[in-house]
């Protein structure tokens, strides 16, 4: 390819921005032969994936701002010498933890694309539920995982044992067959659990709503959307070793996955890559007058003229981003009445928390889900309305000096400002952890922040050869959705779904020159 | 008998200023040819492979080459991990070439693991009358921000060509800790998301 300037090339798609959604499309247009290019105005890859630095994660808090990211706090705590933060390149801090159950779509796709060889997983090993206000002696609590786990713990009376088994047979299935009944329908998860055939308590309703990774209270959780949080928890034990059901990538997760994705489009020698650069200017050119040598576009169809940046004008068939990337109109669908405020904030926290990372098989985990109940953490006469999830990441995933761990928190915003129940929160795990372990950990650095925006939303069409994605902030998991709003934009384009990403197509012959002159 | 010796790997990578003919050696050392017309970017596969036998012992040398994201310095920070070994690779006919150069030390410095070999590749001997580089600036450089060799080529004319790469596995193999497992491409913690290498029976135990 003709890679001379960016002006001499009629690029079949910009792609601005380079999310895990952008990558996946530009890897797979890449593929399939589509000239790509790719831009990020950020110096760096992954967008809202990014992993950072220290420096660069406080420089992102200074300047992130925008519709759907606000309250940004970075700070930082002295600490005894010798466990405190280490220079600022031996961290890779991503916003959100990364999570990915073993059945995700992503996994898969990435094993069918060949491309999870340039990536290395790492076991999520336990699932916990942290109660505050139990007595500090307490361990955490794990959540079983198996029949096995259930029928071993001490904790549980006989019948308790028999009880949770059936109900977690009844979400679960077994042998194929649906084990949710009609009559499940409209009622909450609690109110499934308390019902006179299981009677449940509230600590093992917890457990249960622990699994299904949702932000609300498990009376305000519908049966529908815990049973299927909860299956496909199961759905995932085991796939890929005994006890784990979910897995993290090295490096910050969804980082290294976008930078995978990205060297992948560049390898298959389609796509150019440009960060520190986007588009600030979109204009309908018409059709493309063949009169200039060199340049082929294979239709008729009326191309776009894009303004870039730095300054370059460019061509191309299809111009995708997410709002924020692109310059369109009024952005009138954010902050509607859909979209739910989640707290969100990062800790680096000095203690390796080995008891938390402590598997029944080696290798031992490298991550970890605590879930805090509501109504637990108390600052003064508040407590928190919602739970609070943390997720933890140990030194082995790359991210942090050996002796620290980092944690990302998350919580749904009930309307008052909660923001130091989760320091809380964070602190009260630490004395439990340190009752246990020998060091006590303690908070070195906090970045928090405020965000609004809904995945589920779907953008406005705009029609034409602009393909707006909806805008998106991970929290906990990389949703398995991603996959498909690609996979969508990618048949717009391409006129087929077919083999997304797994097509490989070489070199686009040159078009014969007939008829020039 | 034993079962068959699994092969080492040694993980290098070529870096430097796009037009720095980085491919160019890259094809010279693997596979012995010179494409003279050649003067697309990289293209088409991720790395290739060469096997060697060191006193006895197997080793597979993956080289990465850039796929083009150096022309705008976009390579990512997950193509330096895990390496082993780097070369960086100038244009002796280009004095900007060399120029960018300590800047592309900087990226490997930053990003690429502790203690990675580093190598100095002064390229394109064969345009000996458009010299702008000294061989003995490229040897001061590269003194400078320590890599353990310097060696000016040609992968036109073979001259030197296959040095830099035999230099940086010796030097990979040879360095105590070099080779450390826990630096290298396979890790034991690492979950086999493929789902070959799985003992354990699937699903759900409950």
């Amino acid at each position: 390819m003709n890679i001379e300037a960016l002006d001499q090339t009629v690029w079949d798609a910009v792609i601005a921005g380079t999310g895990l959604r952008e990558s996946l499309l530009a890897a797979a247009l890449a593929r399939a032969g589509k000239k790509v290019l790719h831009l990020d105005r950020n110096p760096y890859y992954g967008g809202e994936y990014a992993a950072l630095s220290l420096d660069e994660l406080e420089a992102w808090a200074k300047n992130a701002r925008s519709d759907h990211l606000t309250s940004v706090q970075y700070k930082t705590y002295e600490a005894p010498a010798g466990s405190e933060l280490k220079k600022s390149r031996s961290y890779t801090l991503s916003l959100s933890p990364g999570l990915l159950y073993t059945a995700s779509p992503i996994l898969s796709l990435l094993v069918r694309s060949n491309l999870h060889e340039s990536l290395e997983f790492l076991k999520v090993g336990g699932w916990f539920v942290h109660d505050v206000v139990a007595p500090l002696s307490d361990p955490l609590k794990r959540v079983p995982n198996s029949r096995e786990d259930i029928f071993n713990d001490k904790t549980l009376d006989p019948r308790t044992k028999r009880v949770v088994v059936r109900a977690l047979k009844s979400m679960v299935g077994l042998e194929g067959s649906s084990g949710t009944n009609a009559t499940s329908d409209r009622i909450s998860l609690q109110e499934y659990l308390e019902r006179p055939t299981f009677r449940l308590p509230s600590p093992i309703i917890a457990a249960f709503t622990s699994l299904t990774l949702r932000h609300d209270p498990p009376n305000e959780i519908s049966f529908e959307d815990a049973e299927r949080g909860v299956k496909k928890h199961f759905d995932s034990l085991g796939r890929f070793g005994a006890g784990f059901s979910a897995v993290i990538g090295r490096y910050g997760s969804g980082s290294e996955l976008v930078q995978v994705l990205c060297r992948a489009a560049a390898v298959s020698g389609n796509a150019i890559y440009v960060l520190g650069d986007g588009v600030v200017d979109i204009q309908e050119s018409g059709p493309v007058s063949t009169s200039s040598p060199g340049l082929s576009t294979g239709s008729t169809e009326s191309n776009l003229r894009l303004r870039l940046q730095s300054g370059d004008v460019i061509q191309a068939q299809h111009v995708v981003g997410t709002h924020p990337n692109l310059p369109i109109g009024s952005h009138a669908n954010q902050s509607s009445s859909n979209s739910t405020t989640h707290w969100m904030s990062l800790y680096v926290v000095s203690s390796p928390l080995r008891n938390m990372f402590q598997t029944d098989e080696p290798p031992p985990a490298a991550g970890a889900v605590v879930y805090i109940p509501a109504g637990s953490v108390k600052v003064n006469d508040r407590s928190n309305v919602n739970p609070i999830y943390v997720v933890a990441h140990s030194s082995d995933t790359g991210e942090c000096p050996d002796g620290q761990s980092i944690l990302h928190v998350s919580m749904k915003d009930s309307g008052s400002d909660e923001s130091e129940l989760l320091d809380t929160a964070v602190d009260s795990l630490l004395q439990k952890l340190a009752s246990e372990e020998s060091a006590a950990g303690q908070i070195l650095l906090s970045v928090k922040f405020q965000t609004s925006t809904d995945l589920e939303l779907p953008a406005e069409p705009l029609g034409g050869n602009v393909h707006l994605l909806p805008d998106h902030v991970p929290i906990i998991e990389i949703p398995d959705s991603l996959v498909e709003q690609a996979v969508e934009i990618y048949e717009r384009i391409v006129g087929s779904r077919d083999a997304f990403l797994e097509k490989i197509v070489t070199e686009t012959p040159e078009a014969p020159e007939e008829g020039s002159g | 008998m034993s079962t068959p010796e699994r092969p080492t790997v040694v993980k290098a990578l070529l870096i430097g200023p796009s037009s720095s003919g980085k491919t160019s050696l890259l094809k010279r050392y693997v596979d012995d040819v010179f494409e003279p017309d050649d003067t697309t970017t990289t293209i088409g596969v991720d790395f290739r492979e060469k096997k060697l036998t060191i006193n006895k012992k197997l080793y597979r040398l993956l080289l990465h080459d850039t796929a083009g994201q150096e022309r705008f310095r976009t390579l990512t920070s997950s193509y330096y991990r895990g390496a082993h070994g780097i070369l960086l690779v100038y244009d002796i006919s280009n004095r900007d070439s060399f120029l960018s150069m300590p800047r592309w030390f900087e990226e490997a410095e930053r990003f690429a693991p502790e203690g990675v070999i580093k190598i100095l590749v002064g390229n394109k001997t064969d345009r000996a009358a458009q010299r702008a580089v000294k061989a003995s600036e490229g040897e001061e450089l590269a003194k400078k921000h320590g890599a353990i060799y310097f060696t000016e080529t040609s992968a036109k004319t073979r001259d030197h060509a296959k040095e830099p790469f035999q230099k940086l596995v010796d030097a990979v193999i040879s360095t105590p800790g070099a080779l450390d497992p826990n630096r290298a491409v396979a890790r034991r913690d690492v979950v086999d998301v493929s789902g070959q290498g799985q003992a354990q029976g699937g699903g759900c135990a409950c």
